[in-house]
């Protein structure tokens, strides 16, 4: 039992698709269809590897087939804003401060998993670990809103997964993807 | 777990191809080339579009009240939202906000 947990772990380090595809695997769904839907819950990892490309895509090529394997939301958006900020860094500290934020967070979320899987059932209720996900995803983006374009394109993030609401957590991750492309609508002529 | 192992592993595998590709997809074929100005533009967006689509179910319908709407947690969301914007500091939000949080889970409101 702990095997599988870190090894689906270590295999999509997503926890939204590994939740996804372990809630239609206990339904019964056909491999494909978790497979896909499993795919389309972590399509915004295409969207931050176009995002890191701008500042890593110079690296070689050993190395970016490497690091993609650890593309992490909180790394992603870590690195991403360190780099904005610090446009003077070079390429190979760029690289380093991604790989020290994946390899960090990387490491504490298997130990995490592992640490989970062993004592997860026990875990009281007063400690309202369900809000841990989003406080850790308020505190990075927090900091990245800086001008009002940005803050419509968050206002807009906000309103479609609600508007689509049917499970806890297919629904809102497929929407995502088609929030994507509004968002960046919503953000640009404003001038950004 | 009612899935057969076989059914698990093969699920496990595809998955793990299917997002290595995608994580590598555009990192790998921009490569040296200079991406064109609009598009940098736009890419700026992606932190501030995606995690509050990743959280907004969780803090308007939280699980931990099955979906109803939970005050308390959209409290914390927004003092969340103001010390991130304050402090720029990652680990500082956490723990204020958690705090936060905590206390007012446990003053009995």
């Amino acid at each position: 039992m702990y095997l599988t947990s870190v090894a689906f772990l270590l295999a999509v380090i997503a926890g939204a698709a590994q939740f996804t595809a372990l809630s239609l695997m206990l339904d019964q769904m056909p491999i494909i269809v978790v497979i896909i839907v499993g795919l389309t819950v972590n399509l915004r990892m295409a969207l931050y590897s176009t995002t890191l490309a701008t500042h890593l895509g110079a690296a070689p090529f050993r190395t970016r087939a490497l690091l993609a394997y650890s593309i992490l939301d909180h790394s992603f958006a870590l690195a991403y804003t360190k780099h904005q900020e610090n446009p003077e860094m070079t390429l190979s500290q760029k690289l380093s401060f991604y790989f020290g934020t994946t390899g960090l967070v990387g490491a504490i979320w298997i130990v995490g998993t592992g640490i989970g899987a062993w004592v997860g059932t026990h875990i009281p209720d007063w400690l309202a670990l369900d809000f841990a996900i989003p406080i850790a995803f308020i505190a990075l983006a927090a900091p990245a809103l800086r001008i009002m374009p940005q803050v419509s394109a968050a206002l807009t993030g906000l309103c479609y997964p609600l508007h689509s609401q049917k499970s806890p957590w297919s629904g809102p991750d497929c929407c995502i993807q088609c929030s994507s492309s509004a968002r960046h609508r919503t953000g640009t002529p404003l001038g950004g | 777990m009612s899935a057969s192992t076989p059914t698990l592993w093969i699920i496990i595998t595809g998955l793990a191809l299917g997002s290595w590709l995608l994580r590598f997809s555009f990192w790998g074929i921009i490569s040296n080339k200079e991406l064109p100005k609009w598009a940098k533009r736009h890419l700026r967006y992606t932190v501030v579009a995606v995690m509050p689509g990743i959280i907004a179910p969780l803090v308007f319908l939280p699980r931990a009240t099955n979906g109803v709407f939970d005050l308390l947690r959209f409290v914390a969301a927004t003092i969340t939202l103001a010390i991130g914007d304050w402090a720029k500091s990652l680990l500082i939000t956490i723990g204020t906000s958690g705090l936060t949080l905590y206390s007012m889970l446990n003053a009995g409101f």
